[in-house]
């Protein structure tokens, strides 16, 4: 018989050596007695390696840790006037905006004719990996953003930034106003033939909150 | 997938004590049915020694130690032969941890482990529509913090006070999204209505 309230939390730590001598033995006989809690354990631990399988294909990317935000505070101080000027002008704006490189959203036959070629997922997740991703030779690539609880608000800046040698950070684009899609996600488009290999950062800042919460999460484009 | 081959053995002997249960009758078929069965518990070995190598020889240490068992009819609950392989291949996983502490360091290393787990086997016990499911289910998912607290949970090992008081979320709320999840991972992998792009996925 499982136990919803506390069974799901203890597989997770019986399967990530995390209980204790004793309890880990009252599970295991427990284990020994119970083909539907083995049955349970078996499902989460396949779930958990789908999830490890997502995070392969960079569809869960991880979000850098504040520490890896507050690496890049010495960025020039005129280009942090000038993003802060640009984000003045959008926070004032009721409707989606747009400049550089992004895109909110496709128009419906888009005149350019751009299909998305690439999907990169953003959740955030503990850890301070970048990672690795491949740039399409054309087309959108298509960024999706999940916000999170600490950023939780109606209204969202995306930032894409390329960081240059020494971790200069520089706005490459940047969408105001943006809220969530049907799917929760934030979206954000760019031509590939805009966007060069390199170190690249996603901001997702939050209207209203401050840019010390903002999630910040780091990739590197390759080349295919 | 390991695989045990074990038709030279000795038969089994005769339990001494008679309370105890009855040597089932093909413990080498019991057996090859348990890992069919149970490939999350390969991935979990896999993922926690990263060396297939490692891995095969824990999950056959506890095949061995499990058949041994089996077959002198010290396994009191036969029919659930899962629960004692679980509990001997998590006990050999704790030994060489102890005993191994070495990390994963090296890119070739972590491509090794990628390779690995791309054989043939694992496709026959369904891993890829693991990540499918998981894939399908996360964008089901209306609410981002649902999402993430399902990703902090399962793939980050963080603890459900943690994840609740850093969400602003009830116990009640967390056990209902974690429930809701498993259910409609189980129901995904059980119907298998995958798509092409679905298990190819779109990166």
């Amino acid at each position: 018989m499982i136990d919803v309230e506390r069974d799901f939390e203890r597989m997770q730590d019986y399967a990530g050596g995390r209980l204790a001598d004793e309890e880990r033995r009252t599970f295991e006989d427990r284990l020994l007695r119970d083909p539907e809690l083995v049955r349970e354990l078996e499902q989460t631990l396949r779930l958990r390696e789908g999830l490890e399988q997502l995070k392969e294909q960079a569809y869960l990317v991880k979000s850098a840790p504040r520490a890896a935000r507050r690496s890049l505070r010495w960025v020039p101080a005129l280009a942090a006037a000038a993003l802060a000027a640009v984000a003045i002008i959008l926070w004032v704006q009721p409707q989606t905006s747009a400049t550089g490189v992004l895109r909110a959203a496709l128009a419906p036959g888009d005149a350019t004719g751009a299909t998305v070629s690439a999907r990169f997922t953003f959740v955030s997740m503990r850890g301070s990996s970048s990672y690795d991703l491949d740039r399409p030779a054309a087309g959108l690539i298509e960024f999706r953003a999940s916000p999170t609880a600490r950023t939780a608000a109606a209204r969202y800046r995306l930032t894409l930034e390329r960081v240059g040698q020494g971790g200069a950070a520089e706005p490459l684009g940047t969408l105001g106003g943006l809220a969530p899609g049907a799917d929760g996600y934030l979206h954000g488009y760019a031509d590939a033939s805009r966007l060069t290999a390199g170190r690249y950062l996603l901001r997702v800042e939050a209207a209203g909150q401050t840019a010390e919460d903002a999630l910040a999460f780091p990739f590197e484009l390759h080349d295919r | 997938m390991v695989g045990l081959v074990d038709e030279q053995a000795a038969p089994a002997p005769t339990p001494t004590n008679p309370v105890a249960p009855a040597p089932v009758a093909d413990p080498v078929s019991s057996l090859s049915a348990v890992y069919r069965d149970y490939p999350g518990l390969r991935a979990l070995i896999l993922r926690r020694v990263r060396d297939p190598e490692v891995a095969a020889d824990i999950l056959q240490d506890a095949a061995v130690t499990t058949l041994e068992k089996l077959r002198s009819g010290e396994i009191a609950h036969p029919e659930n032969l899962g629960g004692y392989l679980y509990r001997v291949a998590i006990n050999h996983l704790r030994n060489h941890r102890r005993k191994d502490r070495t990390a994963l360091s090296s890119a070739e290393q972590l491509e090794e482990l990628r390779d690995s787990v791309d054989d043939p086997d694992w496709e026959r016990v369904g891993r890829p529509q693991w990540a499918a499911a998981a894939r399908r289910m996360l964008e089901e998912m209306p609410a981002a913090r649902d999402r993430e607290l399902l990703v902090r949970f399962y793939l980050n090992d963080e603890e459900k006070d943690t994840i609740c008081r850093e969400l602003n979320l009830s116990q009640e709320h967390f056990n209902r999204v974690i429930f809701r999840a498993r259910n409609r991972f189980r129901e995904l992998l059980e119907h298998r209505g995958f798509g092409r792009r679905d298990l190819l996925g779109d990166t």
